[in-house]
């Protein structure tokens, strides 16, 4: 199954947990460079979420749904 | 009559026995638990201050030294916890005990909720900046950090952190960048900035691009630079322990420090910081100027990042170990002052319940990121009563530069 990884700045927490569903364009969290919101480009669940101590960044890994494979 | 007393006496004896037997107990279940619950071991040999009572209030006025000493995301929620687990109810830790105590607010320039590099920024060089620029204005401008200052007045420097020492804290003291992650170009300004110690991880940021363990985007070797250029080199706890200044150049880690055994301790790392910056044999006939020294707990704030409460007061009870050490100089030296204070609060922990003898808490997190939340900051040593009330974190900044003699700050530089 088809995986994207999003990077968000950890300053702000996310609203998102491992198991939860996101559509394309949601607002997933905060670029860490451009201060500008990062969307997941897909629809699908969380997979995993980890914190990067060295980029202070939250990393997001989404699962494509089945629509987004057709 | 005389029978009934003496089995009164024989009475007594037998409850002073089990009052004894029992406060044995009591104290060695108290004891075991200081170290962790259920066999976490926060931190191995950490002993929570066995005193309550605070430090005094120094009369001297003459401040040779500043120990600056950062619990990155530590809110008054960490400091609770941590003490509860390592103290008790009515114990202290080190940073506890510091006689002046305040509330610090911590915004930035762009955000109610600020980024470390912001807050190093304004811990450093008095100015509100936009989150992930260091020690720079919004407009770009570059400030001159307290280090900078210290350095310019004769004054030793160093620092040290448990990341990488190219990290968003300790690079608001020594580097000038729009962005946190530019890495490799803070590296290259800590050592341009001549700084006497610089103890951490990052080794990675000072290796070239050929070398496998390189973070870098250039073939520079900085290591091999600051060798050159007069730094001692060192990597290990062993070679920790028999390294000399004047410069000291300590990368324990390509990353960052992994904060266990056969890495050395923060409180050793801030142990060696004073012992190379307090040398007193230098200068012309011998007079030191005193030195600025920045220490930071950076894994606090990780650990609340992930949530995680036994991470978060093992990290914590490491930088209280180091602040330990300071606080046993500075008391022998009366004239060196010791801040501690964070950046910001990490994860909006609360204690929301539990037992007196803190064997069981209920703890919670607001949020898996940062807060704005106002953070406490203690101090010990000449002058610290300046740092009490309620106050802009931009404000430490300009307290620290008028009690090194200078009264106009923030200022910018080229």
């Amino acid at each position: 199954m088809a995986e994207i990884i999003l990077r968000t700045d950890a300053t702000f927490g996310l609203k998102l947990k491992v198991g939860d569903e996101v559509r394309r364009g949601d607002r997933v969290g905060v670029n860490s460079k451009t201060g500008g919101s990062v969307t997941s480009p897909i629809c699908g669940a969380v997979k995993i979420v980890s914190f990067d101590a060295e980029s202070h960044e939250f990393i997001v890994v989404v699962s494509a749904a089945k629509q987004n494979l057709i | 009559m005389k029978k009934r007393r003496k089995s009164l006496t024989i009475e007594n004896l037998v409850i002073v026995f089990l009052i004894v037997l029992g406060s044995i107990s009591l104290s060695q279940g108290v004891s075991s638990y200081r170290n962790g619950e259920e066999g976490v071991n926060y931190i191995s040999g950490y002993q929570a201050s066995p005193g309550i009572k605070s430090y005094p209030l120094l009369r001297t006025k003459k401040v040779k030294n500043v120990i600056l000493c950062i619990g990155d995301g530590m809110g008054l929620g960490q400091v609770v916890l941590a003490r509860m687990k390592a103290a008790g109810l009515y114990g202290k830790l080190y940073m506890e005990r510091m006689p002046v105590t305040g509330i610090v607010r911590t915004h930035s320039a762009d955000s109610l909720v600020t980024d470390s590099a912001a807050a190093g920024t304004a811990l450093a060089a008095g100015v509100k900046t936009m989150n992930g620029m260091l020690s720079m204005g919004p407009d770009g401008k570059k400030y001159q950090t307290v280090l900078e200052l210290a350095k310019k007045k004769g004054m030793r420097t160093g620092l040290v952190a448990t990341s990488s020492i190219t990290h968003a804290t300790p690079a608001a003291f020594g580097s000038h960048v729009k962005s946190r992650g530019m890495q490799d170009k803070i590296a290259e300004h800590l050592l341009a900035n001549k700084i006497n110690v610089l103890l951490g991880g990052g080794r990675g940021y000072f290796l070239p691009k050929s070398n496998t363990d390189s973070a870098r985007t250039d073939e520079r070797n900085l290591i091999s630079e600051a060798e050159t250029a007069g730094y001692s080199y060192i990597q290990t706890a062993e070679e920790l322990r028999s390294a000399q200044g004047p410069y000291l150049l300590g990368l324990f880690q390509v990353g960052p420090l992994v904060t266990e055994s056969p890495e050395p301790t923060l409180g050793e790392l801030m142990k060696k910081a004073i012992e190379v910056l307090n040398d007193r044999k230098r200068g012309l006939f011998g007079k030191s100027k005193g030195f600025f020294l920045m220490v930071e707990g950076s894994q606090i704030d990780w650990a609340c990042h992930d949530n995680n409460a036994d991470n978060t007061v093992k990290e914590l009870l490491c930088f209280d170990e180091a602040i330990e050490c300071a606080l046993e100089f500075a008391l022998r030296d009366k004239h060196t002052l010791v801040v501690v204070v964070a950046d910001h609060e990490t994860g909006g922990l609360t204690v929301k319940g539990g037992n007196l003898e803190c064997s069981e808490l209920d703890i919670d997190w607001a949020t898996t990121g940062h807060t704005g939340l106002p953070v406490p900051i203690y101090a010990f040593g000449p002058r610290a009563d300046i740092f009490s009330g309620v106050y802009d974190n931009t404000e430490v900044a300009k307290k620290l530069a008028q009690l090194l003699g200078t009264k106009r700050f923030p200022r910018t530089i080229k």
